[in-house]
C-alpha cells in the first residue's frame, strides 16, 4: 500500500504493483488483478523482478541472462525465451488484451506496463 | 429362524427399547386376560350348574305330582325351554359312560341334594348331538345342539315314583371366544400409543448419544483441542468426560511424539551439515561424491519429515491459487530436469487453500508420476463444483495390495525401496494429508494400459477471493 499507485509508474518497495497486479518481493508471490495467486518458478520470478526494474526498455537476452542470475552454466538465450514464454502464459490469464511482455524481433523483451505508458 | 430373531433384535436403541416395551405389554395383557377370563368362566359354570339343577328338581317334582302319563307329557314338553328340553318316557336311557367328569358329578351331587327321593335313580351324562335315542322318539330340538359349541349335549334323567323317567337335555356350556375384536382393541390401542410415545421420547433420550458418536467421529488429532459435549443424563456425561480426557491424553502424546520427532529431524541439520563442510576436504573424489550423494539423501529425508510433520500442523491462512499456474510451474520443473511431462491445464481454475503445501502436494503426486514412470501426462479439468488433477504415467504401475498401502507414512513399495532412487516414503502421505485437509480426495489405480493413474479432487474457489481482501 505504500509508494504511489500512480498509473504507468511503479511502486518501489516490499510491494511492487503493475496494472493491477501484486508483486510481493518479501514472500516471493505475484497475485493477479483479481486477487489470485499466481504461482511462479524462482526463474520466472527474477524474470519478472528485472523486467519491473526496467519498465519501458528493451531488454537483450544477455541483460535478462545477467539479471535473472542465470543458475546453471548452461543458461542460453534460449532458456529466456522459454522462461519468456511462460511468465508471459501466466500473465495473459488475466491480462490478455494487452501483453505485458512485447517481444521486439531481434533484440530482447520489452516490459510495458501501464494503460497510458510512461 | 434367524430372521425372526433379527426382526426381534432390531438395530437402533430406538427400535429395540420398542420391541422390549410391546413384548412386555403384550405378555402382561394375555396373561391378565387369561386370568380374567378362567375367572369369569368359573363363577358362570358354577352359576348355571346352580341354576340347571334347580329347575330340573323343581321340574321333577312338578311332573312327579301329576296323575296320569298323558299330563306328564304334555306337562314335560310345556315346561321345556329353549335352554332345556323335558321328556317324559318309560324308559330309562342308556348312556355308555355316566358321570365321565367333574362337571358331571357335581351337578349330580349337587341334583341328590335336590331330590333326596330320586338320588338312586338319576343319571348325568353326555350324548352325541347325532344320537337322539329318546323314550317317545321325538327328535330333540336342533336348538339345544346349537347352543353349546361341543358335539355333545347334556343328558340328565331323573326316575319319578312311578318308575316313569323324566329326561332332561341340555347343551354343554361352551367356552366363548377368548380372542374377540373388542377384547384386542384395547392392547391394540396401547401398542400404538407405545410405539408413538417411545419413537419420540426415545429418540429424544438417545440424541446425546447421537451427537457423541458425531463429536468423537469428527475427532481430528491435528486440530485444536475439541471436547465431545458433555450432557444428556447422566452415564452419557460420564462418558463424555472420559472420552474427552481421553482424547486430551492422545493429543497430548501426539504432540509429544511430533515435537520430539520434529527436534530430532531439525537437529540433525547441523552436524549434517559439519559433515558436509569436513567432505569438502576430503581428497578422494569418489568418496567426498558419495559423501555428497548421501547427505543430500539424509537432507531430503529430514526436509520431507519436517514437511510432514508441519502439514499435521494445520490451520495455514487460506487463499486463492491459481491451480493451472501453479501446476505449469511443477511441470515445467519436471521438464527442465529432463522428464517427459504434458501439461494441459486451462486458465481461471481457482482453489482456496495454502499455497505452499497445495503446491508441495502436487509437486509429490507428480515428480512422483515422473520418477517411477515416463510420458507422464498432467490434465487439470473442472466436475460439479471440484477441479480434478490427472496425472497418467506409463511406468510399471504399482501392485494392487500396495495402493493403499503408500500412503502410509514411511511406506514404500518394494521395488522403490532397491533403487537408487531414494525417497523416503512420505511424499503420497504428505499429498494425501495435504488434499484432504482440503476437502478433497486423492485415488491411485493401475491403468488397464499400464502405468499409474492418479486422480486428485479438490473443492474449487467457492467465492473469488479481491485484490482488497487479499491485501
Amino acid at each position: 500500500m505504500r509508494g504511489g499507485d500512480k498509473p504507468g509508474s511503479i511502486a518501489r518497495d516490499d510491494v511492487v504493483r503493475f496494472d493491477g497486479w501484486i508483486l510481493d518481493l518479501r514472500r516471493r508471490e505475484l497475485v493477479s488483478p483479481s486477487g489470485t495467486l499466481v504461482d511462479l518458478s524462482t526463474g520466472e520470478f527474477d524474470l519478472l523482478n528485472a523486467f519491473i526494474e526496467h519498465p519501458n526498455r528493451i531488454l537483450t537476452r544477455d541483460a535478462l541472462l545477467e539479471f535473472a542470475k542465470a543458475r546453471s552454466a548452461e543458461t542460453t538465450d534460449r532458456v529466456i525465451d522459454v522462461q519468456v514464454s511462460r511468465l508471459r502464459k501466466k500473465l495473459a490469464q488475466e491480462s490478455a488484451e494487452r501483453p505485458l511482455i512485447k517481444t521486439v524481433r531481434g533484440v530482447g523483451y520489452m516490459f510495458a506496463p501501464g494503460a497510458h505508458g510512461p | 429362524m434367524m430372521r425372526l430373531v433379527r426382526f426381534l433384535t432390531p438395530d437402533t436403541v430406538v427400535a429395540r427399547a420398542v420391541t422390549v416395551l410391546l413384548l412386555a405389554l403384550l405378555v402382561v395383557n394375555a396373561v391378565g386376560y387369561m386370568t380374567y377370563r378362567m375367572g369369569i368362566d368359573a363363577i358362570i359354570g358354577a352359576a348355571r350348574e346352580r341354576e340347571l339343577a334347580a329347575r330340573i328338581s323343581s321340574i321333577t317334582k312338578a311332573v312327579n305330582e301329576l296323575p296320569t302319563a298323558s299330563e306328564r307329557d304334555r306337562a314335560a314338553h310345556a315346561l321345556s325351554t329353549l335352554t332345556l328340553e323335558v321328556h317324559w318316557a318309560h324308559v330309562a336311557p342308556t348312556i355308555d359312560n355316566p358321570e365321565p367328569d367333574a362337571m358331571c358329578r357335581s351337578l349330580s351331587e349337587r341334583l341328590k341334594k335336590l331330590l333326596p327321593r330320586n338320588s338312586s335313580a338319576l343319571i348325568v351324562g353326555y350324548v352325541p348331538h347325532s344320537d337322539h335315542r329318546q323314550g317317545d322318539g321325538s327328535a330333540v330340538s336342533n336348538q339345544i345342539s346349537n347352543l353349546g359349541d361341543s358335539s355333545y349335549n347334556l343328558q340328565i334323567s331323573a326316575r319319578l315314583d312311578d318308575g316313569s323317567w323324566l329326561w332332561f337335555l341340555s347343551y354343554v356350556p361352551g367356552t366363548a371366544p377368548y380372542i374377540s375384536w373388542s377384547a384386542l382393541l384395547v392392547p391394540l390401542y396401547m401398542c400404538v400409543a407405545i410405539i408413538l410415545i417411545a419413537v419420540l421420547s426415545l429418540r429424544w433420550v438417545t440424541r446425546p448419544l447421537r451427537l457423541f458418536a458425531d463429536a468423537a467421529g469428527k475427532f481430528n488429532i491435528d486440530a485444536e483441542a475439541q471436547k465431545v459435549p458433555e450432557f444428556g443424563p447422566v452415564e452419557l456425561r460420564t462418558a463424555s468426560r472420559a472420552m474427552n480426557s481421553m482424547l486430551e491424553r492422545i493429543q497430548l502424546l501426539v504432540r509429544e511424539r511430533t515435537a520430539a520427532l520434529a527436534a530430532l529431524s531439525h537437529d540433525l541439520r547441523t552436524p549434517i551439515t559439519r559433515i558436509q563442510l569436513r567432505n569438502e576436504l576430503t581428497e578422494d573424489d569418489t568418496l567426498r561424491t558419495a559423501t555428497e550423494a548421501d547427505l543430500a539423501e539424509m537432507n531430503e529425508m529430514i526436509q520431507s519429515t519436517l514437511e510432514y510433520l508441519r502439514v499435521g500442523a494445520g490451520n495455514m491462512p487460506r487463499r486463492a491459487i491459481d491451480i493451472g499456474a501453479m501446476l505449469h510451474t511443477i511441470c515445467d520443473e519436471q521438464a527442465d530436469i529432463g522428464h517427459d511431462v504434458a501439461l494441459n491445464a486451462p486458465p481461471g481454475i481457482l482453489m482456496s487453500g495454502s499455497p505452499n503445501i497445495i503446491k508441495r502436494a502436487l509437486t509429490n503426486v507428480i515428480a512422483n508420476a515422473c520418477k517411477y514412470g515416463e510420458k507422464v501426462k498432467v490434465d487439470l479439468t473442472t466436475t460439479g463444483g471440484h477441479m480434478q488433477v490427472t496425472v497418467r504415467d506409463e511406468g510399471p504401475g504399482i501392485p494392487e495390495q500396495d495402493l493403499e498401502r503408500v500412503f502410509e507414512p514411511f511406506y514404500r513399495v518394494e521395488s522403490s525401496r532397491s533403487r537408487t532412487t531414494g525417497g523416503t516414503g512420505l511424499g503420497l502421505t504428505i499429498a494425501r494429508k495435504v488434499i484432504e485437509g482440503h476437502g478433497g480426495l486423492v485415488t491411485l489405480t493401475n491403468r488397464p494400459t499400464g502405468g499409474l493413474e492418479v486422480v486428485v479432487s479438490m473443492p474449487l474457489c467457492s467465492m473469488p477471493v479481491t485484490a482488497a481482501m487479499v491485501k
